[in-house]
């Protein structure tokens, strides 16, 4: 029953739409956030995602059997979200403000609720102001939990980069995340915090870098 | 110390080891290390943690269409200009930018062509207008009078011959004094034939009753606009005609194929019934000069002039046609009065049987009227001539296309040769830069027009199949709407 995405993508082409009804809801929702973390705009990432899917099939011919179907898939979204970014480059981002009642849950007291979207608010600013090169391996890494080598090749980088992106994305981030992952100094002790606790996580790495 | 340096080629892997993406060696070397070295597995837990905190960012549920609206809204929509639209915008910008400037050039020529449509209808009619006969006769402006002139003049002449028919069989020899008063448009109608103008409607009415007298001038009111003057004069007969014009031109032409164009132009004579007067080369600097003075039937003139024009480019160009008309009846009234005082002075000598010394003064003076007359029927004959044959004194001046084409027998020394080869070098420069120069200057404005044209539809095309596949994206739109509320 579960055939591999390879397959499945290899009978797509030869006219079986079941099969790309199979491979649509494997990663359909894969894609979307991948997009959606990147762009950071739902509405968007929608379409984008449509349009992924939309080149898939109507470029489903340029797939070589030989490569794997899930980078050849994320790449399709890269592509696709650049050639947006540079379509929209004076468009200016803009945060969804819908996002924050949308996953309300029932579980949590308001009080929580607020801290968790405040909490998803840092995230998604930092890694808006993280740059892409090292923003894009840690979404795919982190969410998607993509191994390093469909990274390096979705990216068309060596290993040896993705590797170093990552670890450098992550410095920057938790340097960016500081207030969220230490709350508790950050409130009590605010102007010691950044040399004592953080001193590791910020000043250490700088320096070993 | 040993220490920091192990934690320096370390650290950049850590994330790596998180993420269980080492070597299985590597792997076990880093373990090794964390064990001892705290700050190191600070490190590992703060990306740990990181990791963790970066998880509560989940993606609110997005509203996709199905798989079935995907491939439904992928199949190629719209009809084959549609795709075709698509395909064509979807090329590379190497490729469009040419296919564009192809469809500019397309218009251009087609609007040439459209323009140049009318030019070509026109050419028959104005090849006569060019030729200046036109202006110069005066026929146009006596064709209304003359119209209804001739038509009464012929009534007139219809009687006169009657009667002239019933003095004439009574008494057979003596004609003269019965028909001398039959004086038509200043014109001696005797039993020769008068000159008088027939218009085409007229013609057909008459000359079942007036057997010698014929309509000779074709001229109606359409005639004239439509056909060339022909001048209907034979040499023989001492035939009347409608309009007596000497046409001549003078030509002087430019052109590459000297020889060619010198037998051409003879040629051109003598097939078209004419034949060539005079024929003169000589050389003026390097290039060569023709003069050939050809005389060609009036009816082929405007043909003739029409051909040799395409021997090259025309320099100077005088056509000329003198209307000899008034000239002509003038002199041929001259000459019947001549004829008739010739007569009566014969039958007054006849009549005289005497040998008196009047009869040989007479008789004197009847050999200076005959040669009076004699010298008025040259001057008519002249006059016939030259409307009958056209002159046209053609000018051939060789142009030579290059300067170094030198004239047959002249040598040049080496450095005359190289400053001809400059000369000529920046002639031919010049040549080919002036074209282009003409031609974006005259052809400017049109090439602006014909390119905002294009960039104008492709600018339009664009956005109708923008548009469209934005309608093919957005199937999902109002979903997504409806979600956000």
């Amino acid at each position: 029953m579960s055939r591999s995405d390879e397959e499945l993508m290899r009978e797509f082409q030869e006219g079986n739409d079941t099969a790309f009804i199979t491979l649509y809801e494997r990663y359909r929702l894969a894609i979307y956030r991948f997009i959606y973390r990147k762009i950071a705009h739902q509405a968007r990432a929608e379409e984008l995602t449509q349009e992924v899917f939309l080149a898939l099939v109507r470029y489903r011919k340029d797939w070589r059997q030989e490569s794997s179907f899930k980078t050849y898939i994320y790449r399709i979204a890269f592509n696709c979200s650049l050639s947006e970014a540079r379509r929209s480059e004076h468009k200016v981002m803009v945060d969804d403000e819908d996002e924050q009642n949308s996953v309300a849950s029932d579980t949590l007291s308001p009080i929580e609720q607020v801290e968790q979207s405040e909490i998803k608010q840092h995230i998604k600013r930092a890694l808006a102001k993280l740059d892409a090169d090292f923003r894009d391996p840690i979404i795919l890494r982190e969410y998607e939990g993509l191994s390093y080598e469909e990274i390096a090749t979705i990216f068309d980088l060596p290993i040896g980069t993705v590797k170093s992106r990552i670890f450098r994305g992550k410095l920057e981030l938790k340097k960016l995340l500081t207030p969220v992952l230490n709350p508790d100094i950050n409130d009590l002790v605010k102007p010691a915090s950044t040399s004592t606790a953080t001193g590791v996580g910020t000043n250490a790495p700088s320096q070993m870098l | 110390m040993k220490c920091e340096t192990k934690c320096e080629m370390i650290l950049e892997e850590l994330q790596a080891f998180i993420d269980n993406e080492l070597p299985q060696e590597r792997h076990n070397e880093v373990l090794a290390h964390l064990n001892e070295c705290s700050e190191c597995t600070r490190m590992v837990e703060e990306l740990e943690e990181l990791s963790m905190v970066m998880q509560k960012w989940d993606v609110p549920e997005p509203s996709l269409p199905t798989a079935q609206q995907v491939l439904a809204a992928a199949k190629p929509s719209g009809g084959i200009f549609f795709r075709f639209l698509q395909q064509f915008y979807e090329l590379p910008f190497k490729l469009k930018a040419p296919l564009l400037a192809a469809a500019t050039a397309l218009v251009l020529l087609f609007i040439s062509v459209v323009q140049d449509q009318p030019n070509l209808k026109s050419r028959p009619s104005r090849a006569p207008e060019s030729v200046a006969v036109k202006p110069h006769s005066p026929i146009p402006n006596i064709q209304e009078e003359s119209y209804r002139e001739a038509a009464k003049e012929i009534e007139e002449l219809k009687r006169d011959r009657a009667l002239q028919d019933q003095i004439a069989s009574s008494q057979d020899s003596s004609v003269g004094g019965g028909v001398a008063g039959s004086v038509i448009g200043g014109v001696n109608a005797p039993v020769v034939i008068s000159p008088t103008l027939v218009t085409p409607a007229e013609a057909p009415s008459k000359p079942a009753s007036a057997d010698n007298v014929e309509s000779f001038a074709m001229i109606s009111k359409n005639s004239v606009e439509k056909q060339d003057y022909r001048v209907k004069v034979s040499s023989k007969d001492l035939q009347p005609t409608d309009r007596l014009i000497i046409k001549s031109a003078n030509l002087t032409l430019e052109t590459e194929n000297f020889d060619d164009s010198k037998t051409k132009a003879a040629e051109l004579a003598t097939s078209n019934g004419g034949f060539v007067t005079r024929l003169q080369v000589s050389t003026q600097g390097r290039a060569r000069v023709a003069d050939i003075s050809v005389k060609v039937p009036a009816r082929n003139f405007e043909k003739v002039v029409n051909e040799i024009r395409r021997f090259g480019k025309s320099v100077q160009e005088l056509v000329e046609g003198q209307d000899v008309t008034d000239q002509y009846l003038n002199v041929f009234d001259e000459v019947q009065s001549e004829q008739q005082l010739e007569q009566d002075v014969r039958k007054s000598v006849e009549a005289d049987k005497s040998n008196s010394y009047e009869k040989l003064y007479a008789q004197r003076q009847l050999r200076e009227i005959a040669r009076q007359r004699a010298a008025l029927e040259r001057q008519l004959q002249q006059l016939r001539d030259g409307a009958a044959l056209s002159t046209i004194n053609i000018r051939l001046e060789e142009k030579s296309s290059s300067i170094l084409a030198v004239a047959p027998g002249q040598e040049l020394t080496v450095g005359q040769q190289i400053k001809l080869a400059f000369v000529n070098g920046f002639r031919n420069l010049f040549s080919l830069i002036l074209p282009i120069v003409l031609f974006v200057g005259e052809a400017g404005l049109s090439i602006i027009f014909c390119s905002l044209l294009i960039y104008g539809l492709y600018w339009i095309g664009k956005k109708y199949v923008n548009k469209r596949e934005k309608r093919v994206y957005q199937f999902s739109s109002s979903e997504t709407r409806d979600w956000t509320k």
